[in-house]
């Protein structure tokens, strides 16, 4: 399902930085778009012509279909062509690559009421490092007393740390879990800031300022080992605490982190209440202080939203996602909801879309199930139920 | 605000200025003229329900060059945004409730009518304005609807609520009418594998059936819902070409159906496909015509939504509670659950018409009937919020 050729990055000129109502721009844009993609994607421009309906955005599509059911033609014999039509910038100015970065096995299983032994957690980790994934969360170094689930951080960091082509980015909430991750091989790090002062107050138990201040010195005892540090910055758009949170304050704690050294800053939808209306608006703030290349999403699909946020944010320019394989992890704060988006359902989408992920959808299937084997429950994605359940040719796309 | 039952919306967004940035910058250097937090919701010429949301309104800093920012000393860098994401949404959207007739008919247990009846009621009362009531079809192939006669007979309301009826042919139609519907609707495939599964004929010949419903609700003064099932993927046939789903569309429309639903019926739809689909029935259909009807069995349903609110689509029709599973897929989900949708929609700023507290209540209700937990992800952890 995913396009075989794809304009450059940079390559189209945006239509989308023109006004919407500047008809003659929009048109040029269109014409250069055309001549920058291949021949065998090259479609005539539809005629200019007045709508009954209009609204210029309707005059893009007048007799569209007579000019182009050639066009429409030759594709159907090409199964594997994803048809691409003109004017459709929702989805052609979207990265060609995206990065998962999987966080089942850390932000999913922490949460886990019965302990999950530790050879059943490498296995997840080695299932889901052969799927293709080239981030895989493994575990946090922190006190056995927050999170029991994940005592174990020594014994899964010293096997999964042989795995070659993989990177497996470790929580270190300080530096003490710092000094432990490094002693047991870590080669990546991770630190969670809070964008809402009152979330830092109550989950990690100290201010905004403070929490920096300590991954601060984790940063610098980091850079000193070479060992790259992942930012995660939390409640990007909702608190559970202080309701709706300024984007200003997330792009404070986003610059604070990359500045520090962060290579990469993931921005979380903690309690997963962000739609595109709210999220639109911080990615901006963000991406007016950190480069957008730099960032990563991290939504919770705890009110259904995340796909929809995924896609927009792939609309502005991110092009790392953070997910959780078969939806690993419910959200805390509404108990019996669920929490991380699933990684099958964002790679089904993401491969709908032509977006290459290097990741083998069966493969994250199969880890899927494993775990949910294990867990004793259904998995929490809808495309690998679906997958897993479908008759006939119907997935037969 | 601590309470989150309503999405966080547009509006919830303090005023955004430099100022606050200032807050937390160390040289605490003074804030830019440029504050654009009050939006510019700038309506494009032509259409009553255009747009709303351009997102740049909301951007701290339009333009691209702040390297001679009049705010001296300031700490931090400011970046160009690399690309504006500037796109028009519909104002207003109406939610189609498929509930009743879509997501009920596949229930195993029959669902007494008095319960269907008080769902509509609801419904209704939650301020959704259309809401498919139940099918005129055979008892022999869809035994739960058979008591659709008596369930139309037992909401009638105000005539600005809409209640289409499921009409598959002639008879159909008939009986409707005389059991007092004012709307029905049709069912073309855009898949001919399908078609002849589904409904035991070609779709030449589906739509030779529907002239005639078309003609007679004509003469009736009744009006007429088009649906086109499989526009992105068949169970049979696979990847269903957009030029099909166009034809069928047009047909149904040039024979005067006054909206066409387009579904994805299995789910498989992603934006990648659900895009070139609607050019291509946009292409000879207005857009303002048209409906989605998206299944969530892949989970893919609110982004393709969301992509159809940029194509201009401003009909969407789903089903509280996500009631109805998917009869291809085992075990799976099938509608797209309406507190999901209508939470999306608020939270773009959109109106709907519709109280999502009210909403749940009906979703609550038919959930409690039918014993099992709500498909509404929305609705669920808005019921289980914890302090």
């Amino acid at each position: 399902m995913e396009a075989t050729s794809r304009p450059a990055p940079g390559s189209l000129r945006r239509g989308i930085e023109r006004p919407m109502h500047c008809r003659r721009a929009l048109l040029q844009a269109m014409l250069e778009y055309t001549c920058r993609r291949p021949a065998f994607q090259r479609q005539q421009v539809p005629n200019w012509g007045n709508s009954s309906v209009g609204g210029n955005r309707h005059v893009l599509y007048a007799s569209y279909l007579s000019q182009n059911k050639q066009n429409y033609r030759c594709f159907s014999s090409s199964s594997d062509q994803e048809w691409i039509g003109i004017g459709s910038r929702m989805i052609h100015n979207l990265p060609r690559f995206v990065k998962i970065v999987e966080v089942g096995p850390r932000d999913g299983l922490q949460n886990e009421k019965s302990t999950v032994p530790t050879h059943v957690k490498i296995k997840l980790i080695q299932r889901l490092a052969t799927s293709g994934l080239s981030v895989v969360e493994a575990t946090s170094f922190v006190s056995p007393k927050w999170v029991p689930q994940l005592a174990d951080a020594k014994d899964v960091m010293e096997v999964v740390r042989n795995i070659a082509g993989v990177h497996f980015p470790v929580l270190t909430p300080n530096l003490k879990g710092f000094e432990a991750a490094a002693a047991a091989g870590a080669k990546e790090v991770a630190i969670f800031a809070s964008a809402s002062e009152a979330f830092s107050k109550s989950n990690i138990n100290c201010s905004i300022k403070e929490s920096l201040a300590r991954y601060n010195d984790v940063a610098c005892a980091a850079k000193k080992h070479e060992i790259p540090v992942r930012g995660y910055v939390s409640c990007v758009v909702g608190c559970p605490v202080e309701g709706s949170v300024p984007p200003s304050n997330v792009a404070y704690v986003a610059k604070e982190l990359y500045d520090m050294g962060c290579y990469e800053v993931s921005l979380g939808d903690t309690i997963g209440v962000g739609t595109p209306g709210t999220v639109v608006p911080m990615l901006e703030a963000v991406m007016s202080v950190v480069p957008v290349e730099k960032l990563a999403v991290h939504f919770h699909d705890t009110y259904g939203q995340s796909l929809s946020n995924i896609l927009i944010s792939l609309q502005m320019g991110v092009n790392v996602v953070d997910s959780s394989v078969a939806g690993l992890g419910g959200c805390p704060y509404a108990k019996g909801a669920s929490g991380n988006v699933a990684t099958e359902d964002v790679v089904y989408m993401l491969h709908g879309l032509g977006i290459k992920t290097g990741v083998d959808l069966g493969k994250v299937m199969s880890a899927g199930e494993f775990i949910c084997k294990h867990l004793g429950r259904q998995s929490g994605s809808k495309a690998a139920i679906a997958l897993s359940n479908v008759t006939a040719n119907a997935s037969k796309l | 605000m601590s309470s989150l039952e309503e999405p966080l919306g547009l509006g919830d967004l303090p005023k955004l200025s430099i100022n606050r940035l200032g807050r937390f910058c160390q040289s605490g250097c003074r804030a830019r003229a440029d504050d654009r937090s009050n939006g510019n919701y700038t309506h494009s010429n032509g259409n009553d329900n255009q747009t709303l949301f351009h997102s740049s309104s909301h951007s701290w800093h339009l333009q691209g060059n702040y390297t001679d920012s009049s705010c001296n000393g300031i700490d931090m860098e400011f970046r160009a945004l690399p690309r504006k994401v500037s796109w028009d949404l519909p104002r207003f959207v109406k939610v189609v409730e498929v509930g009743p007739r879509d997501g009920l008919q596949n229930e195993k247990n029959i669902v007494p009518t008095s319960v269907k009846i008080e769902l509509i009621h609801k419904l209704v009362a939650s301020g959704l304005s259309v809401v498919e009531a139940t099918s005129f079809v055979s008892p022999k192939w869809v035994p739960q609807l058979a008591d659709a006669k008596d369930v139309l007979e037992g909401v009638q309301y105000a005539p600005d609520v809409r209640l289409p009826v499921l009409t598959p042919n002639l008879r159909g139609f008939e009986a409707a009418v005389a059991a007092g519907a004012k709307e029905v609707a049709v069912f073309a495939s855009a898949s001919e594998s399908f078609s002849k599964s589904n409904i035991n004929c070609t779709i030449e010949e589906s739509l030779v059936r529907y002239r005639d419903v078309t003609s007679a609700a004509k003469k009736h003064g009744v009006r007429v819902r088009g649906y086109v099932s499989c526009v992105v993927g068949c169970p049979v046939e696979g990847a269903v070409h957009p030029s099909k789903v166009a034809y069928v569309a047009k047909e149904l429309y040039d024979m005067g159906c006054a909206e066409i639903s387009l579904g994805d019926t299995i789910g498989v739809g992603t934006p990648g496909r659900v895009v070139p689909m609607l050019e291509a029935v946009m292409s000879v259909v207005p857009v303002d015509k048209l409906a989605v009807h998206f299944h969530d069995t892949y989970g893919q349903a609110l982004a393709n939504i969301l992509v159809s609110l940029q194509m201009g689509v401003s009909i969407v029709d789903s089903s509280v509670s996500g009631l109805g599973g998917c009869p291809y897929a085992k075990g799976a989900t099938g509608n797209v659950a309406t507190e999901d949708v209508v939470y999306m929609l608020h939270g773009l700023g959109i109106e709907t018409n519709i109280n999502l507290g009210k909403l749940m209540d009906a979703g609550d209700y038919i959930c409690k009937h039918l014993n099992r937990t709500s498909g509404s992800k929305t609705a669920t952890a808005l019921c289980k919020l914890t302090a």
